[in-house]
């Protein structure tokens, strides 16, 4: 056993060794996500998705909000509806497929900025309770439970009623009151990593406090992170439907899935078009995330052979 | 507290002068008086204070430069908390811990953070000491970035590598992840990450406690070989009495939060002198079954007192086999008995 243990101690002498690569997050991610197929394809449909958003106005075949009362509630073209009004017209007249590609732009945003602040925002305040404790955790957590106890929608019309209308409103206040959910769970985590002897030995070796939060304690709590986030984008979109509805969401004319699909809704039994097609476009939305958010889940677990 | 401030004694003849230039037998740690209380609370929103417990209550001693000093104790001692508090892991109660001179229990954040690059800490358990979700090459490259040691990636990468090899494990290892190891490989793995800043003192917190028999041989090896190639100065926790016998130069034995015996290793195996010493020593096997079957064992009665109503006097007199009335009233000094053997107790 000594001989064996000496002759590691010697081997430093030895000439210096050939080239390793160091394996960086990036090309764990790369892998994870190429080598899945349908994480890839989930890629590539949130891009598209993106893509319709950015250059909205170069596909739409028509203007989005143009009233023409006389080709009102046309059918899709194979079911014999006007040529050039593909997925049809809805009661107004306008291009469902036009007001499907506009509606993009706004339900992405919403759905993804609202989820980015409530994560970012409840997994700082989660970290910072649980990590410090005491007082500071007694008041972020008081104030958690406050907003838990407030109905969000007397909130929302308190907070747009001050502010105004308007999209970037919406996403703040979606996604500032999102938090508490996130807040909540990472402060039950850390609460259990901070007895951890590798958050110890992070001290020992010299890390702060930020330092041991964002480096140490945070990856491991971002997988469940990721999963709780990929439900959120869903539900944030459909959020912001309701909102809309209740005119506290985008401004009546400008389309977004959620309106699309409530609009909708009345002429369900006449105009099916109307809100199937919005749904259909939440539903791989959706899905696209939850299987995305699914697989870096994995990716983020050093436990998984990629 | 009647804790005496006496100094323990010098180093042994065993060690001898340290790669680092340093003088052996210069004082390297010195602990004088280390009181580590955890406040106990009750109440919902004004929280008061109701006990203390006493995890160590007045520890003194001292460390020379390149000698090991072996703690060992009962679970529950304090033997891991000393270790911490001389750390600043946990900031002490009272009680000053000066080392290389400086002391460390008034020192602030940043200052302590730098002084981490001369003071490390090996710990229990492999398992939990890892972070999981780290690679072998960003946990041992970790105290390399924060004390700025290596210039770049590059540099950095090389560094880890040689301290991979130097604990005996593959240097294309970087890339894994700490599940991807055994326990003997993930100790070697915390090894590494405590030899980085290049310290001068190691806090062995029961090293090989979690490990194999066959495997804790290996760890305790590989701690001797970096000791001597390297002048590390080890305070190495345990509760397995040979191991602590190998390793140590000398050796402390605690008791519910008081050193009561401390001298040289071969002194304190052979001739103890405080009662409890004698009955932790009288409980280690022998590997002979004639022998083993005449053994004779000292059996303590009762538990381990709790430490938020430690008893009064010498804390032990309660369990004690020569226990005297006045045994309840007096705190015992650690007083030289013998040249350099030093014991807690009134009765020898």
């Amino acid at each position: 056993m000594a001989s064996n243990t000496m002759a590691q101690v010697q081997a430093i002498d030895q000439p210096a060794l050939k080239k390793v690569r160091v394996r960086t997050f990036g090309d764990r991610l790369r892998r994870g996500i190429f080598t899945h197929a349908p994480a890839t394809i989930s890629l590539f449909v949130i891009i598209f998705f993106a893509l319709v958003a950015i250059f909205a106005p170069l596909i739409a075949p028509h203007d989005p909000i143009k009233v023409d009362i006389i080709k009102r509630l046309q059918p899709p073209v194979w079911q014999g509806g006007l040529p050039g009004y593909i997925l049809g017209t809805d009661q107004m007249g306008r291009d469902v497929l036009s007001r499907l590609i506009y509606g993009t732009r706004v339900s992405l945003q919403v759905g993804f900025f609202a989820t980015i602040i409530s994560v970012v925002l409840g997994a700082t305040l989660g970290i910072i309770a649980g990590f410090y404790g005491g007082r500071l955790d007694d008041i972020i957590m008081r104030l958690n439970d406050m907003q838990r106890a407030f109905p969000f929608l007397v909130l929302a019309i308190a907070i747009i009623a001050a502010v105004g209308q308007g999209l970037d409103k919406l996403i703040i206040v979606l996604g500032v009151f999102g938090w508490s959910n996130y807040g909540r769970f990472v402060r039950g985590e850390v609460l259990g990593l901070r007895e951890k002897e590798f958050v110890e030995a992070a001290r020992t070796i010299g890390a702060s406090n930020a330092r041991i939060m964002f480096q140490h304690m945070l990856p491991n709590v971002t997988s469940t992170l990721l999963v709780l986030s990929s439900f959120s984008v869903a539900a944030l979109i459909i959020a912001e439907s309701s909102l809309s509805f209740l005119g506290l969401g985008v401004p009546l004319p400008t389309p977004s899935w959620g309106n699309m699909l409530s609009d909708g809704r009345e002429y369900m039994e006449t105009a099916w078009w109307l809100a199937i097609f919005p749904g259909i476009a939440i539903g791989i939305i959706v899905l696209a995330v939850n299987v995305l958010g699914d697989r870096l889940r994995d990716i983020f677990d050093a436990r998984t052979t990629l | 507290m009647t804790e005496t401030n006496k100094l323990t004694p010098p180093a042994t003849a065993g060690s001898t002068a340290t790669p680092n230039g340093a003088a052996a037998g210069e004082t390297l740690l010195e602990v004088k008086d280390l009181k580590m209380y955890f406040p106990i609370t009750s109440g919902i929103i004004f929280q008061r204070k109701v006990a203390d417990v006493k995890a160590v209550d007045g520890v003194s001693f001292r460390v020379k430069r390149g000698e090991t000093l072996g703690l060992v104790g009962e679970s529950g001692c304090g033997k891991s908390t000393t270790a911490r508090a001389i750390l600043q892991l946990y900031r002490p109660t009272a009680g000053s811990v000066q080392f290389e001179g400086k002391e460390l229990t008034k020192m602030g954040g940043n200052e302590l953070r730098r002084m981490r690059r001369r003071m490390q800490m090996i710990f229990q358990d492999p398992y939990a000491s890892l972070n999981p979700r780290m690679s072998v090459g960003s946990i041992i490259g970790e105290p390399l970035l924060i004390h700025g040691i290596a210039k770049n990636k590059k540099e950095r990468q090389e560094r880890v590598q040689e301290l991979l090899r130097i604990v005996g494990l593959n240097p294309y290892f970087i890339n894994r992840y700490p599940h991807e190891f055994s326990g003997g490989q993930r100790q070697r793995i915390g090894v590494a990450r405590a030899l980085a800043v290049e310290p001068a003192f190691i806090a062995c917190d029961e090293p090989v406690s979690a490990l194999d028999v066959s495997i804790q041989a290996q760890i305790v090896n590989l701690l001797e070989e970096l000791q001597d190639q390297f002048g590390l100065t080890y305070l190495f926790i345990a509760h397995d009495l040979s191991v602590v016998r190998h390793i140590s130069d000398r050796v402390a034995v605690m008791y519910l939060g008081r050193i009561v015996e401390i001298a040289d290793r071969n002194e304190l195996y052979e001739n103890p002198l405080h009662p409890y010493t004698k009955a932790l020593l009288s409980a280690v096997p022998i590997p002979d079954p004639v022998v083993e079957a005449k053994r004779e064992r000292i059996i303590l009665t009762g538990d381990v007192p709790s430490p938020v109503k430690p008893p009064s006097g010498c804390n032990f007199h309660p369990r004690c086999p020569i226990a005297i009335p006045e045994c309840k009233e007096i705190i015992p000094p650690l007083e030289e008995k013998t040249p350099e053997h030093f014991a807690a107790c009134i009765r020898v």
